[in-house]
């Protein structure tokens, strides 16, 4: 019951959301009260949590009253991680586009930022392959209309069509996999799918289908060469859904990956993922080095957080008994770091993005001297994300190169690539940060620029907080991924 | 205790700039007494061992080793000095720059440097290590109004990086190792060089955490090939450069290698990989330093090359050699950084071309570089000369007569280069304007206790072996008296190279006198060149920035926007993956 309060709280409270801000035109307000439906809707997450960690089962409908092929959900450590990050996240930039977007079409924004965080938090409690399938659509619908939220512009527009046609592409062929998948088994339950997969387990055809999920919601996840989509896309929307969109929804697109996955049983292809891994964090990191629009460079080093997060998890399917445990625990945690850092990031180049109205990192030399309490926080992230202790970056990438150590021989060699692309990654973050914030400023600058708003700086300094609480302290993290990732092994049976 | 006492610099900096900067010299000195102290009371125990991350086994423990606590102390004691002498050394950039950040950082990196070296925890070892390398960026990008100043800055966290590769790769094999074998505390320094004495570690595991652990202290140590990051990072306030560049961080690496030195000892080419790099690193950049022309960049290649006789040292399985000279090294470099600081102070430039006669208006700072000049070279006598030669003896023990030879070279070439910028820099004439004066107490202070320090810390020799001895139950250190050490010293042969310096000293000491310092006629172009780093020791760095730059550009010319393209990318990336897949299956 919990669980469906979860999305409910959201989808239901979406609409009221609309309401208020077509009524009130407040941005305050409307706001707030999506604040608050996010708030409940963490305080049912956290019941979920307490159920589970009570050793019992939760789920809607429940197992008994359950009618065959119903789709239904269920409580789940990952669902209960996935979902608690995306809350964090959406929460902040629920605070931070307050004051960031314009007045106009304000309950649009905020319904369509809810339904996409409903979408997000019902594929982590989906138990079914047909509602995660419906809720990972609601989850893109809702992104391809906040990319091109402003439409009287044409790049967001572009963007958003762009984003639009190559996820759809994807999304279909991750649907034909779910019906090859149903008409080999004649289910759809992703609990019950391994045992029914018979003859079918491990031959070609299963690797064919494999191969459509891995595109299909691999092109939500960002890995190379499926990522094309996305520096448009998350440069062109505004800066709150950036944040979301880097910090989450590809997560949650290669969480969606992982579960269906998961479904078809242990096979051993982690090794493919791994090197699509490596080939994704050269690509993000090599193009970001030629970036001059700031928000693009974050973008493009979305990918590459992408690929150390992929690798993890290829270190997890593909050698489960040897790493398995270490590669998973540190993608996760990347995965809540990255929401962390790279949220942060984002809506730092949101700030300045409203202070002069340029995302060009040249126009935006020293800025963040003007405003230090942002500059450093930019600092914090920029090192956090290139992996520099004692920010949080650090922590996951030392659990994804233990996974790699266990593995042995090859898995050296990959986690070898994977420090050697955070030393070259330094290079632009570091790149930024002297011109973002030691940079000299322009001459035509106004002398006086307008203020930034309260509302702003705040998510910005509560995530840069984060950051470092979560360097110095990784054992807070580690509470809520540590289970997730014991889930997730456990169902490849290993311990 | 700083740790704690740099996040309350902001606070006093928004009460009253003063009260912050005495109150950071104030927690400085309490550091300083507190690591002494520590020295006194130790006796190898370990201390404060809470439960960190239990997810990981991870404790945060404290140690005090032998090495560590030395290490520490220098780190206090030089650390208080400097930060006494940025009172009045850094009030001429206040106005641009402010100076809480510099107190901050000051204090954060001394903090992290203590905790470094008195960590138990290779995973605490590796977040300081990048601590005191991030304050090391940030107080070299100090003055960022300077773009010079900014890529100085970057190029050094970079630089590091490379090596740092190796050194957490190190760590999370051994890590992985130790929890293999079911350690309590698999991240434990102490732990894991037991059970690497006692045969539990895989050869293979300590052969990669060996290569690593070494690219680590060569990056961070400012060795060769990793040493191009040091002479760049003079662009920092000379205070930094003394406590940073030459008596603290550098030395990291160093601590690092003679830590683990029984644990890798085991590996055959372990240390004759230390002797090689120590010493072809210190050769070059002695040579290096014999054309500079700016005063700090000789200090820098001084700095590369004396640690390279340290890393040499730790090669020759002689650890009381390394951290003695390591000892000794930071007290003298130190001053001759801070007398540096005092002269450019005066002389407004850091071109030693430009500088000249400046004894008669310096005489405090004249004096005490004069010090620091001859512990530098080795004269007999000061605390340079007996570390330098313990190095010589023991690499004579162990019989590596190809790294002796180089070493030895190079101290003759250390003795010229060092009269050299001694004689540019106070005798002679004036070669510029100006009336430069004396700098006040709060900077000869530091400088005067330094010099004594130069002169005497030999004397200290018996209670610091007995100390390490005491401490380091695995590297085998026996005590040695101050007798012990005047007898062995002047009865040896490496005395001979002590002498022979003395004798470079006279011979270019009259010839410059009667010709006057040796100053080119012209701009000498070849020897910019060289030294800048442009042409000779930046291929590593040139290289990787070209060679990304290119890569970026073609892989950016598939990354077109265009929306066909893009879904032919889709389609292109299905079909491999379809592939790799059925192939596998």
């Amino acid at each position: 019951m919990e669980v469906l309060l979860s999305i409910v709280i959201l989808s239901g409270g979406a609409l009221i959301v609309y309401l208020i801000g077509r009524l009130s035109r407040s941005r305050m307000l409307t706001g707030f009260v999506a604040f608050v439906a996010m708030l409940g809707s963490a305080h049912a997450v956290y019941q979920v949590w307490r159920i589970l960690e009570q050793g019992e089962v939760t789920g809607w409908p429940t197992a008994v009253a359950r009618a065959p092929l119903q789709s239904y959900l269920t409580g789940s450590y990952l669902g209960v991680f996935l979902a608690a990050t995306a809350l964090l996240l959406s929460s902040l930039v629920a605070i931070y586009s307050m004051r960031y977007m314009h007045r106009r079409n304000i309950g649009k924004f905020y319904a369509l930022l809810m339904i996409m965080t409903a979408g997000i938090v019902g594929v982590g409690f989906a138990g079914d392959l047909f509602t995660m399938y419906v809720l990972f659509e609601v989850m893109s619908i809702a992104s391809f209309v906040l990319v091109a939220f402003e439409r009287e512009e044409w790049e967001p527009v572009e963007a958003g069509v762009k984003y639009l046609v190559i996820s759809t592409t994807g999304s279909l062929l991750a649907l034909l996999a779910i019906a090859i998948i149903y008409s080999w088994t004649g289910s759809l339950d992703l609990a019950a799918i391994p045992a029914l997969m018979g003859a079918h387990a491990g031959g070609a055809q299963m690797m064919g289908v494999i191969a459509m999920l891995v595109v299909g919601f691999g092109v939500k996840a960002a890995i190379v060469p499926m990522h094309t989509w996305l520096p448009d896309a998350h440069s062109a929307a505004p800066s709150g859904i950036s944040a979301m969109l880097s910090g989450i929804v590809i997560e949650a697109g290669l969480i969606t990956m992982l579960k269906a996955l998961l479904a078809l049983g242990s096979v051993q292809f982690g090794l493919l993922i791994v090197i699509l891994s490596l080939v994704t964090m050269f690509v993000g990191n090599l193009i970001a080095l030629r970036q001059s629009d700031l928000k693009r460079m974050f973008a493009y080093s979305s990918v590459a957080q992408m690929g150390y997060i992929v690798m993890g998890v290829g270190f997890a399917l593909g050698f489960p008994h040897v790493a398995g445990f270490a590669g998973m625990r540190g993608a996760l945690y990347h995965i809540l770091n990255h929401a962390i850092m790279k949220g942060g990031a984002f809506l730092c180049a949101g700030a300045f993005l409203y202070l002069l109205g340029t995302r060009d990192m040249r126009r935006l030399s020293g800025i963040g001297r003007r405003f230090p309490l942002i500059g450093v926080c930019f600092l914090i992230f920029a090192l956090s994300l290139a992996g520099t202790p004692p920010f949080n970056g650090y922590f996951s990438k030392v659990l994804l190169v233990r996974s790699g150590v266990d593995v042995g021989g090859i898995g050296i060699f990959m986690v070898i690539m994977l420090i050697l692309n955070s030393v070259i990654s330094l290079f632009y973050y570091l790149g930024a940060v002297n011109t973002v914030v030691f940079g000299p400023v322009p001459e035509d600058r106004p002398k006086t620029l307008k203020p930034l708003p309260l509302m702003i700086v705040l998510p910005i300094v509560v995530l840069g907080l984060l950051s470092l609480l979560l360097g110095v302290l990784p054992q807070i993290g580690l509470e809520i991924v540590d289970p997730a990732a014991a889930e997730i092994m456990a169902l490849l049976g290993a311990v | 205790m700083p740790l704690g006492g740099c996040l309350l610099i902001p606070v006093f900096g928004r009460i009253n700039e003063h009260l912050m900067k005495w109150y950071s010299v104030l927690a400085g000195f309490t550091t300083a007494a507190l690591t002494v102290l520590l020295i006194r009371a130790a006796a190898g125990q370990e201390i404060a061992a809470t439960y960190w991350i239990p997810g990981i086994d991870a404790s945060f423990g404290l140690r005090l080793t032998g090495i560590g606590m030395f290490v520490a102390a220098v780190a206090g004691c030089i650390g208080s000095l400097a930060i006494l002498y940025s009172i009045r050394y850094m009030e001429a950039l206040e106005e641009i720059y402010a100076p809480t950040r510099y107190y901050f950082l000051t204090l954060l990196f001394i903090g992290s440097m203590i905790a470094l070296a008195l960590a138990d925890n290779f995973l605490v070892l590796y977040i300081f290590w990048e601590v005191i390398g991030f304050c090391s960026f940030a107080l070299i990008a100090y003055e960022y109004h300077r773009a010079k100043a900014r890529r100085a800055g970057t190029k050094a966290f970079i630089v590091t990086r490379f090596g740092d590769i190796g050194l957490l790769i190190g760590v999370v094999v051994l890590w992985s190792a130790m929890s293999r074998l079911g350690a309590a505390n698999p991240f434990s320094i102490s732990a894991t060089i037991a059970a690497a004495l006692g045969g539990q570690i895989p050869i293979p595991v300590l052969t990669i955490a060996g290569f690593g652990f070494l690219a680590g202290a060569v990056g961070k140590s400012a060795q060769f090939p990793l040493h191009i990051w040091l002479p760049d990072a003079m662009e920092a306030p000379t205070t930094i450069s003394a406590l940073i560049h030459a008596a603290t961080l550098v030395n990291a690496g160093i601590y690092l290698t003679a830590r683990t030195l029984p644990m890798f000892s085991m590996l055959g080419w372990w240390l004759p990989a230390l002797l090689w790099i120590g010493a072809i690193g210190a050769l070059i950049a002695a040579l290096l330093a014999l054309v500079e022309k700016d005063l700090k960049r000789v200090l820098a290649f001084s700095t590369i090359s004396q640690l390279g006789y340290m890393m040499a040292a730790v090669g020759a399985a002689s650890i009381f050699a390394s951290q003695f000279h390591l000892l000794n090294h930071a007290i003298f470099k130190a001053l001759l950084f801070l007398c540096a600081g005092s002269v450019i102070h005066a002389a407004h430039t850091r071109n030693m071309y430009e500088m000249g006669g400046l004894k008669r208006a310096l005489p405090i700072t004249h004096v005490t570089f004069l010090i620091g000049t001859l512990a530098l070279a080795g004269i007999p006598l000061l605390n340079g000369f007996w570390s330098k030669d313990a190095i010589f003896e023991a690499m004579l023990e162990v019989g590596q007569i190809g790294p002796l030879v180089i070493l030895i070279l190079t101290a003759l070439i250390t003795a010229v280069y060092s009269w050299r910028m001694y004689w540019l820099t106070f005798q002679g004439e004036p070669r510029s304007e100006g009336h430069p004066h004396e700098s006040p107490w709060e900077i000869t202070l530091p400088l005067a206790l330094l010099a004594v320090g130069t002169l005497v810390s030999w004397l200290y020799v018996g209670p610091y072996t007995a100390k390490l001895g005491l401490m380091l139950p695995f590297h085998q250190i026996h005590e040695m008296e101050l007798g012990e050490l005047w007898s062995h010293t002047m009865g040896s042969p490496m005395l001979l190279v002590g002498l022979l310096v003395v004798v470079i000293f006279v011979v270019l000491g009259v010839q410059w006198s009667r010709k006057g310092a040796p100053v080119p006629a012209g701009p000498r172009m070849w020897a910019d060149l060289v030294t800048e780093t442009k042409a000779f020791g930046d291929w590593f760095w040139g290289f990787w920035v070209v060679v990304m730059r290119a890569v970026a550009s073609v892989l950016a010319l598939f990354q077109t926007g265009d929306l066909n393209y893009n879904s032919l990318w889709l389609a292109i990336g299905f079909v491999a993956v379809l592939l790799m897949f059925l192939g596998w299956g």
